[in-house]
């Protein structure tokens, strides 16, 4: 009985020694070779935790993307649908958007199919944030127009207040980070976004819904890496950054750091440099 | 004695000889029973022998209050087992932001082997398993630690082969220390794996499995099938599989009969609903039936219990909008009466001595006996 114990916290130590060997494996083979894409983003796409929490000493940077779509309902636009992520996008990814398998009930009783992963190309700089700068001054202009046609009106003047903070927080505080295009072999979509240091290819999940018959919807659930360790050479640096605390809570503040992501062969990133910005 | 037997074959061989004892005093003061001197005697001195021996190798309780202690430290160590795993997660998160990821490294894989190594040479000189077993359970959760943190620091994709590699390790430590909950741990992480892998099968990103009941069947059969083999040593193990199995199988099965969009199946939601009650009409009468006929308790209460549940949420649908309450309740009961002598029947069977369920009784004994 003992000696058959003793087997088992054998196979229990190789066991630990296997899974620890092949995540380092893992990590080594992922950041072994030219990473695949490096990008520096500023804390516009990288955003610090708002407070530190008590009980847990680590820092991760949220990584902070969008998509563009300027029929979005949605004021930050990472949960509408990107205008490239069409019916035949979503063909071209696995989905069934024909609905060969679908109930015999009507189209809204039918369940969403589950989330599939794919990659996802992100744009750093993009240009899609110039266009939504002009969507924010178009709409600004709007407000400022009906103003002036009723000028005693409180909620339009509250309108405009309220567009003008938009617009600057557009200019100097979101993201412009932009999910371009998404693909089910990341060769591909590097031979076609061929620039390491604008384009980063990384796993997603998109997820497609029935609008209606014979329509569909899809938006990008999640990056399944968005949140980026701060190892303790780079904490000290970011914390005397951020201890400095220009930000007022508008979020139209320009960024205070700007950092440096590699995404390795296996499309995980890290962070390999942080600057401050003067 | 057997090297076989197990510490809770050899509780309960204790317990029998407590309740033969009483009832041998029963029998001699009413005069039924006389037994000569040199036989109370050999019988006495088998029977201390056998007590002995079970108490030096499985610390034993041989008194009743020595089992209601016992049950308070089986509390207890359950108890100080959760604590102490909740304590290494905080008291990791709490300082692992000052040291740099090598020392952070050693840590998360030095503290999982070393509280392996010590829980081996605790296991090998304890008789009670109190001690192993939580250090075993913290084992367990510092391996937890060590690749969740990993995940973290290395800013990897989440994969559902963590849940393998830790129910791997739960297993390995339940079998060497006897401790039942890191066997339900195991089967929970195999379970989150085995329908993780059904979900990316059917090809979606296997976080969404929960999303589609029908991913935890396999997972289920798997894990009811490894609850039937026979494990000499390892009797309370099995109870653990088979429920977990059926409780694996009814519960999603419980959800589609209720809400058949959910399914994968190409039917109406109606029809898939209609379906899956029907299974579960049928499963959950094939489960008392093969409990009763294998004498597996754990699998007809199960059966039972699904079984009603099934029959109660559909006679909610039916009638709980249109019937008066009374009626409906008078319903309740007259169908739980109906149940109650059904059962009746069944325990009237297992008096006889043809009667299948009489086999619960047999297996009871011959578990008891070895």
């Amino acid at each position: 009985m003992k000696g058959k114990r003793t087997l088992l916290f054998g196979l229990g130590l190789v066991l630990l020694l296997i899974v620890n060997g092949l995540v380092f494996y893992h990590v080594r083979s992922n950041r072994a070779a030219n990473p695949d894409a490096i990008v520096w983003l500023t804390e516009r796409e990288l955003q610090p935790p708002y407070w530190r929490k008590r009980e847990n000493s680590g820092m991760s940077l949220q990584l902070l993307w969008r998509v563009h779509n300027p029929d979005s309902r949605y004021y930050y636009s990472r949960y509408g649908s990107p205008v490239w992520l069409d019916r035949e996008k979503l063909a071209a990814l696995g989905f069934d958007v024909d609905g060969s398998g679908e109930r015999e009930d009507n189209s809204y009783s039918r369940p969403s199919p589950l989330p599939r992963d794919v990659f996802v190309v992100l744009e750093a700089e993009s240009d899609l944030h110039k266009k939504d700068i002009s969507k924010k001054e178009r709409e600004l202009q709007k407000s400022r127009s009906r103003l002036a046609a009723e000028p005693d009106s409180k909620e339009l003047e509250r309108e405009v207040e309220s567009r003008e903070k938009e617009l600057a927080r557009e200019k100097n505080g979101l993201s412009r980070l932009y999910a371009v295009d998404a693909g089910l072999e990341a060769t591909a979509l590097r031979r076609q976004y061929a620039n390491r240091q604008k384009y980063i290819i990384t796993q997603a999940t998109i997820r497609m819904r029935h609008t209606g018959d014979k329509e569909v919807e899809g938006t990008i659930s999640d990056v399944l890496v968005d949140s980026l360790h701060v190892p303790l050479a780079f904490k000290r640096e970011l914390e005397s950054i951020l201890g400095q605390d220009r930000r007022d809570s508008s979020g139209a503040e320009p960024p205070r750091f700007k950092a440096e992501i590699a995404y390795g062969q296996r499309f995980e990133p890290w962070l390999q440099n942080i600057e401050e910005i003067r | 004695m057997s090297e076989a037997i197990s510490k809770s074959d050899a509780q309960k061989r204790a317990d029998r000889i407590r309740q033969f004892n009483q009832e041998l005093q029963h029998l001699q003061h009413d005069g039924v029973l006389r037994l000569s001197t040199e036989q109370r005697q050999a019988v006495s001195a088998y029977h201390e022998d056998l007590l002995r021996k079970f108490a030096e190798v499985f610390d034993i309780d041989v008194g009743h209050r020595e089992k209601q202690l016992s049950l308070g430290m089986r509390i207890a160590s359950f108890l100080g087992a959760l604590g102490f795993s909740a304590s290494l997660f905080f008291l990791f998160y709490r300082f692992w932001g000052a040291f740099p990821t090598t020392i952070q490294v050693v840590v998360l894989l030095g503290v999982p082997l070393l509280l392996l190594t010590v829980t081996w040479y605790v296991s090998r000189r304890e008789h009670t398993g109190y001690f192993s077993k939580i250090l075993a359970l913290l084992t367990l959760a510092a391996f937890v630690l060590n690749l969740v943190m990993y995940g973290q620091m290395f800013n990897l994709v989440p994969t559902q082969n963590a849940f393998l590699a830790w129910s791997a390790l739960a297993f390995l430590l339940a079998y060497a220390t006897g401790a039942r909950l890191l066997v339900a741990a195991g089967i929970i992480a195999l379970a989150g794996f085995l329908s993780a892998q059904m979900g990316t099968w059917s090809g979606c990103y296997w976080l969404h499995f929960g999303e589609r009941p029908e991913n935890f069947f396999a997972a289920a059969a798997v894990i009811f099938l490894l609850g039937t083999w026979t494990q000499r040593s390892y009797q309370d193990f099995l109870v653990i599989y088979r429920i977990f199995g059926l409780l694996l199988f009814f519960v999603p099965l419980l959800i589609l009969a209720n809400w058949g969009r959910v399914s994968y199946l190409p039917y109406s939601s109606q029809a898939v609903e209609v379906l899956y009650q029907t299974v579960g009409f049928l499963f959950s009468a094939a489960a008392i039936f093969v409990g009763m006929r294998t004498g597996w308790r754990d699998v007809v209460n199960c059966g039972n219990v699904f079984f009603v549940i099934l029959l109660y949420t559909k006679f909610f649908d039916w009638w709980w909008e249109w019937m008066p309450k009374y009626l409906f309740f008078l319903i309740i009961g007259l169908t739980a009466l109906l149940f109650l002598l059904v059962f009746q029947r069944l325990r009237r069977a297992a008096g006889r001595p043809d009667g299948a369920t009489t086999r619960i009784t047999e297996r009871a004994s011959a578990e008891g006996a070895k």
